[in-house]
């Protein structure tokens, strides 16, 4: 004891106590230091990036379960990563283009006025009517998602906007139709007499013909008609495609579920999840996708990428929808994968 | 330190040392134990690692399969069965970064290709070189990057790109395709589908796999590309176990690095290198991972080490503190043991009274000194034989004690005139050795001698006395007297008595004549033993005359011995007497005879006194008291005819029983004279205790008085000392009438006296004629009866 504390005495322990000490002393404030240091850099990021703003813009008006599925998706992803300010150009329910233009116009003032770090849109009209007349080409880069098939029409991809096509998941479905029936050689094509449906009816008919299959179109406005076009693709056709009851005003869930129960027998598909319980295989789009796909992008300019970078795309994720009860009624046996994966509804 | 003490301090040395290396040895061991501990881990963690790595190669090459056959076992795999199956792929192995799929495209199809594809939704659809920035120059084929999962931006930048138009990938494709195995190409491209490690595969179409290169050309219909991180595995196998790791690839006959990381090294003190090295043959390529590791002093768990070191480094002082203990209880005892070797040794061969070595020593060490001596070189060897004059007076007037003393003295003067390399001892009562060895010329000898003299000069302080005492020195020498120690000691003490018969203090060398001397001395000593029953002894009487009326008074009877016809003088046969013990019986023979002669010569005058000398030696060894009392009664004498002298030396010695002789035979009535007084120490106060009758004044004053005042005033002195004490005074000596006549004129007023003058000491029948012719002239002759008187 008496050797430590003649050791402890020594001017040498003294300085090597102090060294000690203060080193110890350094480090708790060299730590906290850097700590505040580095909670004050991520405030300083994390305000920066609160100061960003993404404008989303979108065709149609909140509640319409689509622009609800995208926008959905869009503050999922960017949440955190910049302010997001939206608008809606209600062009659903209000069909008139001079609506359309006026709301453009509505959202250019916008544009202008909050100067965002980029903004998304989503479906056709913000497209047609605000993107092409007021921001080809601009400074400002725009995020595109939900334009039906091709952007071919408006001249996209600009040199500040790309994004993603909303395609339907026709050759898909053919293929499956293909893969079910072996070699189908007729089909028809039903549902209500509507633009978007006979533009879908277009493509069907296109996709089919690469297949060698004809598919004929019958797009009805009653229920009866619906009815009857059911029965005789029965007896005339290899399978139907089941497209969406919009433009048939008599349209009557019931009566539709008990007549399909009642005369199912050929294979029948759809693209419509509202639709899914009538066909035997459905494949539907998914809003989450797009909206995923914009935000992403948004990401990437926010992060200092330009929009011309990135090549338009299209989607590529569906939902698939079984009905069992019919397949069982109709005999017919989807692929395995597609049916082990496919939601099973029943009318 | 002797050799014990040195063995102890071995043996617990070497234990301290024996325990300390096993300590060591358990310090080495455990340190061992944990580099062998560390070494286990860092295999276990570098095939951790191997596994993972090379695992992960493997999985991506098993995950290309595995797509390939998806593709195989479906007529066309659409962008969603693609994502789905990767995405899971993705999510098991999160060192694949993408896969993605090109569909070959013939040079002719590419513009159908890129038609289809914008039909399809992709706007602006070209196949593109892998820069992306320059359109791609018309080719034969083309494999432009179609599906790419993940799904992400940054991916889909590489849309319609084509990897074939790049060097760093072409060969690789080509070699892909030729052999139907995944082939690994190292790209510098940081990220997206084609970025760091990329695995090529082809897909062919038909039901059967083509088997040569050609067939595979031909059924090509597209390749995979697999984007792997195996840094992504290095960096989080080395970030855990804190290893560097190498990948290598055997391309042609050398290892290419492929990738390597490099853990943070800590800058430490390292203990060694840990290396473990796997080689794994893949699609067609061996690959080679290199694990290694630092080994830092600091990742060991040092307490096993530490603790051991300091048990053991505890045990072993104790182990020292333990053998130290004993060894000094060893010590105490084995001092001890030396200490009482020392005195048994100092008992042995020491004198314990001058501390000098004694005579067996002396001749043990003579002996090697005779023997080491170079005689060939004429060195030689003294030996010094030292007796002192006078030391039996000293020691019987002054006793033992200061005897002792007085050869405490002689010795350490002995000591002052040697060298160191001489020796000095002692071999007995006052006798001494001195060896002086290495001579080679006298003059040693001559410095030696004349330094004894010097130093024996000075009186010797004995208490409240002081005392000169001088060497008698006898001298022999090796090898001119004789080569037998004991020769040369008997020769040296022949030699020495030479220098005794010579009146003493002085030195004298050894003579082959001086050997008769002895057998004389010897012949003495036999025949004094033979004289008493032989009848030589005799008494002789000298007349004790009234010093102032010349009348006789008595007579002192005086020994004297007949040998042979011969008459040997007192002086040589009485020291004999005292050094044999005859002194007693004789003595007592001297007593009855004198008495018996007395009471015939005390018939010549009425108040006759028979003076009988007594030795130290006879009053205090023998029973004088009775056997005066024997020779007063067989000689009739009264015991007031009877006077003993005795000699102040007497006094000195054991002063209760002489006075309690003396007082028996004062009580007795027989006077007692102290003779020689004035020589020794003249103490008055032994004529103040004792109940002497008379003091004798010795015959040196006399001798000279005539010529000499001083003896005069001492006489004179001493006269008035023995009429102040009320003593008779005997003066002796006196030979002549100027003698007689000077000692009366000190003052003498009465007393008796001695000499020649008076007549010399004479046979009974002589005396008795003597004192009749004496005492006729005045007229004084009684003429009764004879009486006789002592010497």
């Amino acid at each position: 004891m008496k050797a430590y504390q003649k050791l402890h005495n020594k001017p040498c322990v003294y300085a090597f106590q102090v060294i000690f000490w203060m080193s110890g002393l350094c480090y708790v404030f060299g730590s906290s230091n850097a700590i505040s240091a580095s909670t004050a850099h991520s405030e300083l990021d994390s305000t920066k990036d609160n100061a960003k703003l993404c404008l989303y813009i979108s065709s149609y008006h909140p509640g319409y379960e689509w622009q609800d599925g995208v926008e959905e998706e869009i503050r999922a992803v960017l949440e955190g990563h910049c302010n997001i300010q939206q608008f809606y150009m209600d062009t659903k329910r209000n069909r008139e283009p001079e609506f359309a233009r006026k709301k453009a116009l509505e959202a250019k003032a916008l544009i202008i006025d909050s100067e965002p770090d980029v903004v998304i849109t989503s479906d056709d009209n913000s497209a047609l009517y605000l993107i092409k007349p007021h921001f080809k080409d601009a400074e400002i880069p725009f995020v595109f998602c939900g334009i039906n098939w091709s952007v071919e029409e408006y001249g996209l991809p600009y040199s500040n906007a790309t994004g993603m096509v909303e395609v339907g998941p026709y050759e898909l479905l053919l293929r499956e139709v293909i893969r079910v029936l072996r070699e189908p050689k007729t089909g028809v094509y039903l549902g209500g007499d509507v633009k978007t449906t006979r533009i879908n009816l277009r493509r069907f008919v296109g996709d089919a013909k690469q297949q060698d299959i004809v598919l004929q179109g019958q797009l009805v406005t009653n229920m009866a008609a619906w009815e009857k076009a059911y029965l005789d693709a029965q007896k005339s056709v290899d399978f139907i495609v089941i497209a969406n009851h919009a433009g048939i005003a008599d349209w009557d869930h019931q009566r539709a579920t008990h007549f399909v129960k009642q005369h199912a027998g050929k294979l029948s598909v759809g693209y419509l999840e509202h639709m899914a319980r009538y066909n035997m295989l459905s494949m539907t789009k998914l809003p989450q996708e797009q909206g995923a796909w914009a935000a992403q992008l948004a990401l990437e300019i926010l992060d200092g990428a330009s929009p011309s970078d990135f090549p338009v795309v299209v989607n590529h994720r569906w939902n698939l929808y079984a009905n069992p009860d019919l397949l069982e009624k109709s005999g017919h046996k989807l692929s395995d994968e597609i049916y082990r994966k496919a939601v099973k509804v029943s009318l | 330190m002797n050799w014990r003490s040195l063995r102890y301090v071995m043996t617990s040395l070497a234990a301290a040392l024996l325990s300390l290396s096993v300590t060591l040895g358990m310090c080495y061991w455990a340190y061992q134990h944990e580099r062998k501990t560390e070494e286990i881990r860092f295999e276990l963690a570098a095939n951790d690692i191997r596994d993972r790595i090379i695992g992960g190669l493997i999985a991506g090459d098993e995950a290309s399969y595995n797509i390939v056959s998806m593709f195989h076992a479906s007529t066309a795999v659409d962008a969603e069965q693609f994502h789905v199956y990767v995405r899971d792929m993705l999510a098991r192995h999160s060192f694949i970064s993408s896969v993605s799929y090109m569909p070959r495209v013939n040079g002719q199809e590419r513009a159908q290709f890129e038609q289809s594809l914008r039909a399809k939704g992709y706007a602006r659809f070209r196949v593109k070189g892998l820069s992306g920035a320059a359109p791609l120059a018309v080719g034969d084929l083309h494999y432009p990057l179609l599906y790419l999962t993940p799904f992400r931006p940054v991916q889909l930048r590489w849309l319609g790109r084509d990897p074939l138009s790049s060097a760093s990938f072409r060969d690789v494709m080509k070699h892909a395709v030729d052999t139907g195995l995944s082939m690994p190409a190292i790209s510098s491209i940081g990220r997206g589908p084609l970025a760091n490690y990329v695995l090529f595969k082809a897909i062919y179409s038909g039901k059967v796999s083509p088997q040569t290169a050609a067939d595979r050309q031909q059924a090509v219909s597209g390749m995979i590309a697999i984007s792997m991180k195996p840094d992504l595995l290095l960096d989080t196998s080395a970030a855990v176990s804190g290893v560097q790791l190498t990948l290598r690839w055997l391309s042609g006959e050398t290892w290419q690095p492929l990738l390597s990381h490099d853990a943070p090294v800590k800058q430490t003190l390292n203990l060694g290198r840990m290396r473990r090295d796997y080689v794994v043959d893949l699609g067609g390529y061996s690959y080679q991972l290199r694990v290694s590791k630092a080994l830092p002093w600091d990742i060991f768990q040092w307490f096993w080490p530490i603790s051991l070191l300091f048990l053991g480094l505890a045990m072993s002082v104790m182990i020292l503190m333990f053998f130290r203990a004993q060894f000094s209880r060893h010590q105490v005892i084995e001092q001890k043991v030396e200490e009482k070797t020392r005195q048994l040794h100092q008992l042995a061969y020491f004198d314990q009274l001058t501390q000098l070595p004694n005579r067996k020593m002396l001749l043990e060490k003579i002996e090697q000194i005779i023997h080491s001596v170079d005689v060939d070189d004429g060195e030689k060897v003294a030996l010094l034989f030292v007796d002192l004059d006078r030391f039996k007076l000293v020691n019987d007037s002054l006793g033992h004690q200061m005897g002792d003393q007085l050869l405490i003295e002689a010795a350490r003067r002995l000591g002052r005139c040697t060298r160191k390399s001489d020796l000095v001892g002692r071999l007995g009562g006052d006798e001494f050795l001195i060896v002086l060895p290495g001579l080679e010329t006298p003059r040693t000898i001559e410095r030696v001698c004349a330094a004894l003299n010097r130093v024996f000069i000075k009186p010797v302080r004995l208490g409240a006395h002081s005392a000169i005492v001088t060497p008698s020195i006898g001298i022999s020498i090796y090898p001119d007297d004789g080569e037998q120690v004991q020769a040369l000691l008997q020769y040296a003490d022949l030699a020495m008595y030479a220098s005794k018969q010579a009146g003493g203090n002085r030195a004298s060398l050894y003579s082959p004549g001086m050997g008769g001397s002895v057998a004389e001395r010897l012949a003495l000593h036999t025949g004094l033993g033979q004289a008493l029953a032989s009848g030589e002894f005799s008494l002789h009487y000298q007349p004790l005359v009234d010093g102032l009326s010349g009348s006789l008074k008595g007579a002192e009877a005086l020994l004297r011995w007949h040998k042979e016809g011969k008459v040997i003088s007192p002086a040589e046969f009485i020291p004999a007497l005292e050094e044999t013990g005859l002194i007693c019986e004789v003595g007592r023979w001297v007593l009855l005879q004198a008495c018996l002669d007395a009471a015939q010569l005390g018939l010549l005058c009425d108040d006759f006194k028979i003076s009988v000398n007594v030795s130290a030696r006879q009053m205090l060894d023998g029973d004088l008291d009775q056997d005066v009392r024997d020779a007063l009664s067989r000689g009739g004498l009264q015991p007031s005819q009877l006077q003993l002298e005795v000699t102040e030396s007497l006094f000195i010695q054991e002063y209760e029983r002489v006075n309690a002789v003396i007082q028996g035979l004062h009580e007795l009535g027989v006077t007692l004279s102290l003779d020689d007084f004035g020589t020794g120490y003249s103490s008055l106060s032994y004529l103040k205790r004792f109940p002497f009758h008379s003091l004798k004044l010795d015959r040196s004053f006399i001798r000279d008085i005539t010529e000499n005042r001083e003896d005069r005033e001492l006489v004179r002195a001493i006269i008035a000392v023995a009429q102040a004490l009320d003593l008779n005074l005997v003066v002796e000596g006196i030979e002549t009438e100027d003698q007689l006549s000077v000692v009366r004129g000190q003052g003498f007023t009465g007393g008796l006296v001695q000499g020649y003058l008076f007549g010399r000491p004479m046979p009974l029948t002589e005396f008795e004629q003597h004192a009749q012719t004496e005492l006729l002239k005045l007229g004084q002759y009684s003429g009764v009866e004879r009486k006789a008187s002592l010497p």
